[in-house]
């Protein structure tokens, strides 16, 4: 596979070497023009910023792809199988697959929708799976899945635009796959589980992050654009408030906020940026919200573990896609391997996610190892232990210098009744030599993906 | 074409889009006439002009006005108001026609490069500025015209074109004529709107009220 791999992206260079580098400048150009933000706080200050994008893309062979796109559309099925089963009958449980205190002890896990089943019995409606190509094996690891509110969608979705037109020579000559498909995709997973009412995107407001993302997609959907205060709820029915005073009923939102943020009456009720009584309309079958409410506990990296053993449960299959060598010291015979191995494994806890919490054994003192192991030994439920994988290095063009970087890659999946993977995605990479801390928020910049037809295998 | 949905939030932001950019469009070209007064016969006509907007100006010559105009430490400096036009478009992106906001942020950027700029400004800066504001409103028309979004924009424009016509002239009869447009515009907007007898009432109180206007189109009652 990594040979044809190579082929592709030698066909790359080829038409590489032909371009006016001047040209890489007009991507900066055309992210001033259309205001393609991402959003930050420094310092206390709102800070306006270009996500760093880099010039050479990330290229997927269609064979690679045909994979990869069938280990995910297998991925999410379990998981919304899982999530589905754990919040009404836990046969996973009872069957002693996963350990009920493992679910009942994860914070995603909320009891209290136990009993309730979303319109149509679909929950993970858009979600975002991060994976690494293992430059040993050459093969795809899930390192993590994203199924509350996984952003970066409109960054790839944005500059692909803008790269067929500085750049058309490669898009005529290496039938990369068109990934205007998008909002095509998130129009019709929205409308397959509206309840009846207009379809609206749920921001928590000019300056969240992603706040350019949540305006570029509802403008791409056809979706109106809201603030919790812009929505009101009556008679368990959720309503859009019209200029005018009128009502409009809404029957699905895509939100993106967190579900502690979403209903000031159900979780905090400190939260402003929500929608008092939503909880109310979507227990009543009025309005669906996507993601569903309760996902965080498949996104729990003390669950991920799982998941091969819940495809095997669920769906009769052996898992396409592996995740990374993980160990949980809860089971005494992964305490003792992580203990005794801590130098080289990666430890991540469980709750944190975007980067955060993620410690490297090799980087550690003595000292702070062994800080680290009492943590694990006193809370063996808060951490997971991974074998460091080697990804891929892309390589990036960086101060006009070709520099290898490593790199991630998000997959973004929806679901009807179908689940579909879009033929792109979003590769982030480091920005330091040998940093393997890819995430935006953690200094991160993106490349284009570009999936290759088949007449190119 | 199907119905736009707006919430009182974004009627706002459009409201003051158009507000902001009107403002900018009248008070550039006044600029451009003081400039030329204060360069060849009165040295005064920049402060006189400002304080008509109860602004007090401080310069020593033409170029000095322009800079002052535009970047000066005062409550009606163009900047701000092009930051706060930036600001409205990107919360209400999604109901402009994509050249307009294009122009607004290029607008916005002239701005702020043109602040730290080596040479200053001058005249030509003034002439682009203007160019720009024809390109946002001809994008505009010709893309949003049968939208309620535009004719939020339009109120705005209308709204500042009787305020400053009031304030810098004392126009009173084109302002009164520009208040039925207005009143006609609120009125195919909100079925509810009820105008008001302006004639025969202070400036003052003309000024206040058609400032209020957008408060009776924009409700946060539910009906």
């Amino acid at each position: 596979m990594l040979e044809e791999h190579t082929r592709q992206v030698e066909k790359f260079w080829e038409i590489f070497s032909r371009q006016d580098m001047n040209k890489i400048r007009e991507f900066d150009t055309f992210m001033e023009k259309f205001a393609v933000n991402f959003n930050l706080y420094k310092d206390g200050q709102f800070v306006e910023q270009f996500l760093p994008f880099d010039v050479i893309p990330r290229i997927i062979s269609a064979k690679m792809y045909s994979e990869l796109e069938r280990g995910l559309q297998q991925r999410v099925e379990t998981l919304n199988l899982f999530l589905e089963d754990i919040y009404t009958e836990q046969r996973i449980i009872k069957e002693g697959i996963i350990p009920e205190y493992f679910v009942y002890e994860a914070a995603g896990y909320q009891k209290s929708l136990k009993g309730h089943s979303p319109f149509k019995g679909i929950r993970t409606h858009i979600s975002g799976i991060d994976l690494v190509l293992d430059s040993k094996s050459g093969k795809w690891i899930i390192l993590e899945d994203n199924l509350r509110v996984p952003s970066g969608v409109s960054y790839p979705l944005s500059v692909r635009n803008a790269y067929r037109r500085i750049f058309p020579e490669f898009f005529e000559k290496m039938h990369i796959k068109p990934i205007d498909t998008y909002p095509q995709m998130l129009k019709e997973t929205i409308d397959y589980v509206n309840c009846g009412g207009i379809n609206v995107v749920l921001t928590p407001g000019r300056f969240n992050s992603a706040y350019y993302e949540h305006s570029y997609l509802a403008n791409q959907v056809g979706a109106v654009l809201v603030r919790g205060d812009e929505l009101i709820v009556e008679d368990k029915m959720l309503y859009l408030r019209h200029f005018d005073g009128q009502k409009i009923k809404v029957g699905a939102v895509y939100r993106r906020l967190d579900d502690e943020f979403l209903d000031p009456e159900y979780y905090n009720p400190e939260s402003l940026i929500g929608v008092p009584g939503i909880m109310e309309a979507y227990f009543a079958g009025n309005v669906s919200i996507l993601d569903a409410p309760g996902n965080g506990i498949a996104d729990d990296k003390g669950i991920y573990y799982f998941v091969p053993q819940m495809t095997r449960f669920y769906l009769g299959e052996e898992p396409i896609l592996e995740n990374a060598p993980t160990y949980l010291p809860y089971f005494e015979k992964d305490m003792d391997y992580v203990l005794a191995n801590l130098s080289t494994l990666v430890i991540k806890d469980v709750a944190e996610a975007g980067g955060y919490g993620v410690q490297f054994g090799s980087k550690l003192t003595p000292l702070q190892q062994e800080d680290l192991k009492t943590l694990i030994k006193k809370d063996p439920r808060r951490f997971i232990a991974q074998e460091l994988i080697e990804f891929f290095d892309e390589e990036c063009y960086l101060n006009e210098q070709f520099l290898p970087r490593k790199a991630d890659f998000r997959a973004y999946v929806t679901m009807t009744d179908k689940v579909k993977v879009w033929p792109c995605g979003l590769t982030r990479y480091a920005m330091e030599e040998g940093n393997y801390l890819v995430n935006s928020s953690q200094g991160g910049g993106f490349k284009d993906t570009w999936v290759l037809e088949d007449k190119d295998a | 074409m199907h119905r736009q949905y707006l919430t009182a939030n974004r009627a706002h932001n459009l409201y003051w889009l158009g507000r902001h950019i009107k403002r900018i469009e009248i008070e550039i070209v006044a600029i451009d006439k003081t400039f030329n007064q204060i360069i060849d016969k009165n040295k005064e006509a920049g402060r006189e002009f400002f304080a008509k907007l109860d602004i007090e100006l401080k310069y020593q010559n033409a170029l000095e006005y322009l800079e002052e105009c535009m970047y000066g430490n005062h409550e009606g400096r163009m900047y701000d108001i092009i930051q706060n036009a930036r600001e409205n478009a990107i919360i209400a992106r999604n109901y402009l026609q994509q050249d307009a906001f294009t122009a607004i942020i290029e607008l916005h950027q002239l701005f702020k490069k043109s602040e730290n700029s080596l040479n200053g400004i001058d005249y030509q800066f003034i002439d682009t500025v203007l160019g720009i504001i024809i390109r946002i409103w001809g994008a505009m028309h010709q893309f949003l015209k049968y939208q309620s979004s535009y004719d939020f924009i339009r109120l705005g424009q209308l709204v500042e074109k009787v305020d400053l016509s009031i304030r810098l002239d004392e126009q009173m009869e084109f302002a009164l004529l520009r208040i039925a447009d207005i009143d006609k515009l609120a009125l195919q907007l909100n079925s509810h709107y009820q105008k008001e007898k302006l004639s025969g009432l202070k400036c003052s109180k003309i000024l206040d009220k058609v400032n209020d206007k957008i408060n009776l189109i924009v409700t946060d009652k539910i009906y």
